[in-house]
């Protein structure tokens, strides 16, 4: 078997164990062999209610999330030719999270507070692409310093709402900041968003690979770069959009699961792209499975986990990587 | 095979008049060599032959169509460039390196078949790059990673070939090799325009030259006949010897 085949399998591995994982532990301890039995309708009652109603949306939003997140991440990482870059960079999680406290302090609920965060991220991403754009030509740098600019607005915006926002309201908007999916319900609209895009990074793959040497080497080998950057920056910006809407704005997923790919896999982008989707969805599952668990009954946010496990992973691997 | 015409061409850059009414035709079995002093435009005119820059006026055309009514794709397939410094901010290993010039040929969801790692071996041992395959890019020396975009251009294998400065960082034996390829080139019927910095390059290995003054001036013609020491001084502004031999005609200072 070739190589790719390997990790792709691997890592397929990797998110069936995770959501095994997912379904199983949690204050109800449901067993393999029955959670089984109850996806296959042959087994009824409160435990299957509790998979069906809690675990499995939650643990599909999680694989959601953590894939669009790394897909988005992976993808911009092309478009500003920065392997630093993450999704949140210029300024989507900025928007939707002054959108989404706004809308905490309006007492609006979990849906409200949800598209609030999706309305938020899509007025960010005119908001970038309007001023980057202005006149002129798109180029990675002025797209960086303006995304970049506009999350610190986002980000002393947030500040001054923490301060001001009464105490009662603060837990939920540090959670919703942090990530988290314990309100987790719109898997559907995740998992579809992060299938669109996932076809159409797949589908400019090859020329991702030639983006990522740079503009001009890559227009002469035959890459048409301002409909290629514009589908990054839509597909990145929808992603991003499409994951802080559903869980807040979760950190580490989508600067260091790409890189990890890298490390591991070469920077083939018709390999990295569905092994970032696969990892990135495994991790999140992990971590969220985690952080409803660990300290039961009460809840961790997610973001803070991603982290715990994926720091200490990234380094392992980033020394072990010497240049060959 | 190919032609490259420019037509009416002016270049700017930053309010500068680079160059005005630039008209040639670059004819299969050519070999132009662009020199001119640092600054008078040599690299933006071969970003603008090559359609990766837009002209302030005039155009250029590809067997007669204009650059500019092309798809990327099809213009690849038919025109290479060679840049002066290749930025690698992502690793990425030889073999893929090489490959990426099979990119214009390939249907989106179509991967390399055996015989494009073919050419792209030939191309590495052309290069003398065999058995780098699996290096990354990023522990290459300077003068292995111009082999590397000199190979990755043999890969793509366009009929017009634009090179900015293709003798960089190499040494003697690999400037050789590379000027003997140029041969090769000539001989197969393929049209090379290429930045120069040696006039003796330009007048032992090309038939046409470009002189590029930086100020809107411009004059071409046969090298043999064009390249002469007041030519030369009045271009770089500096005095340049030439010395006769049995070997031919040198340029000095």
């Amino acid at each position: 078997m070739s190589r790719p085949a390997i990790l792709l399998g691997v890592l397929l591995l990797l998110v069936l164990l995770a959501l095994a994982m997912a379904l199983t532990s949690g204050s109800v301890a449901i067993s393999l062999a029955e959670s089984w039995a109850i996806l296959r309708g042959q087994q009824g009652g409160l435990t299957a209610d509790i998979l069906w109603e809690l675990r499995l949306p939650r643990a599909l939003a999680a694989f959601a999330v953590g894939g669009m997140l790394a897909l988005a991440g992976a993808q911009m990482q092309v478009l500003l030719g920065n392997p630093l870059a993450d999704p949140y960079i210029l300024g989507i999680s900025g928007g939707a999270a002054v959108a989404a406290l706004l809308a905490m302090l309006f007492g609006l609920a979990v849906t409200g507070v949800n598209l609030a965060a999706l309305l938020g991220a899509l007025a960010s991403m005119l908001l970038v692409f309007t001023l980057a754009h202005g006149r002129g030509t798109w180029n990675a740098t002025r797209l960086l310093l303006t995304g970049v600019v506009v999350a610190a607005g986002w980000g002393a915006l947030i500040s001054f709402l923490l301060v001001t926002a009464p105490q009662q309201n603060l837990p939920g908007m540090l959670f919703w900041l942090m990530g988290d999916l314990s309100h987790a319900r719109h898997w559907q609209p995740g998992l579809l968003i992060l299938a669109l895009g996932w076809l159409a990074a797949q589908w400019q793959a090859r020329s991702l690979n030639l983006l990522a040497r740079g503009e001009m080497q890559a227009a002469a080998l035959g890459v048409a770069v301002t409909p290629l950057r514009l589908q990054l920056y839509l597909s990145t910006s929808l992603l991003t959009a499409g994951a802080v809407s559903i869980a807040g704005s979760i950190g580490f997923v989508g600067l260091v699961i790409p890189h990890l790919l890298r490390l591991l896999a070469g920077s083939d982008h018709r390999l990295l792209l569905p092994a970032s989707i696969l990892a990135g969805g495994a991790l999140l599952m992990v971590a969220d499975t985690l952080a409803r668990t660990l300290f039961a009954p009460q809840q961790l946010p997610v973001g803070v986990l991603t982290a715990m496990i994926g720091v200490p992973v990234f380094l392992y691997l980033l020394q072990r990587s010497q240049p060959r | 095979m190919s032609t490259l015409q420019a037509s009416e061409l002016d270049l700017q850059v930053a309010g500068r008049q680079l160059l005005s009414a630039l008209t040639l035709e670059m004819q299969a079995g050519d070999c132009w060599g662009i020199l001119g002093p640092n600054g008078c435009g040599k690299t933006t005119l071969l970003h603008t032959l090559a359609g990766l820059r837009p002209a302030q006026r005039g155009n250029v055309l590809l067997d007669g169509k204009p650059l500019t009514g092309l798809k990327r794709q099809a213009i690849a397939r038919e025109l290479g460039l060679l840049l002066q410094d290749n930025l690698d901010p992502f690793p990425a290993t030889v073999e893929e390196t090489a490959l990426s010039g099979r990119h214009p040929y390939l249907p989106r969801w179509q991967g390399e078949s055996a015989h494009d790692r073919q050419l792209a071996q030939q191309a590495l041992q052309q290069m003398e790059l065999s058995g780098l395959d699996s290096r990354m890019i990023q522990t290459l020396s300077g003068g292995e990673r111009r082999r590397l975009a000199i190979a990755t251009l043999l890969t793509q294998n366009p009929s017009v070939l634009l090179l900015d400065e293709p003798l960089n960082h190499l040494d003697l034996r690999h400037q050789q090799l590379l000027l003997q390829q140029l041969g090769q080139w000539q001989a197969q019927g393929k049209t090379v325009a290429m930045v120069l910095h040696e006039p003796n390059h330009a007048l032992h290995y090309c038939n046409k030259v470009l002189l590029l003054y930086g100020d809107g001036r411009w004059q071409a013609g046969d090298s043999e006949s064009l390249l002469r020491e007041a030519v030369l001084g009045d271009l770089y502004q500096c005095t340049i010897r030439e010395i006769r031999s049995d070997q031919g005609r040198w340029f000095y200072f």
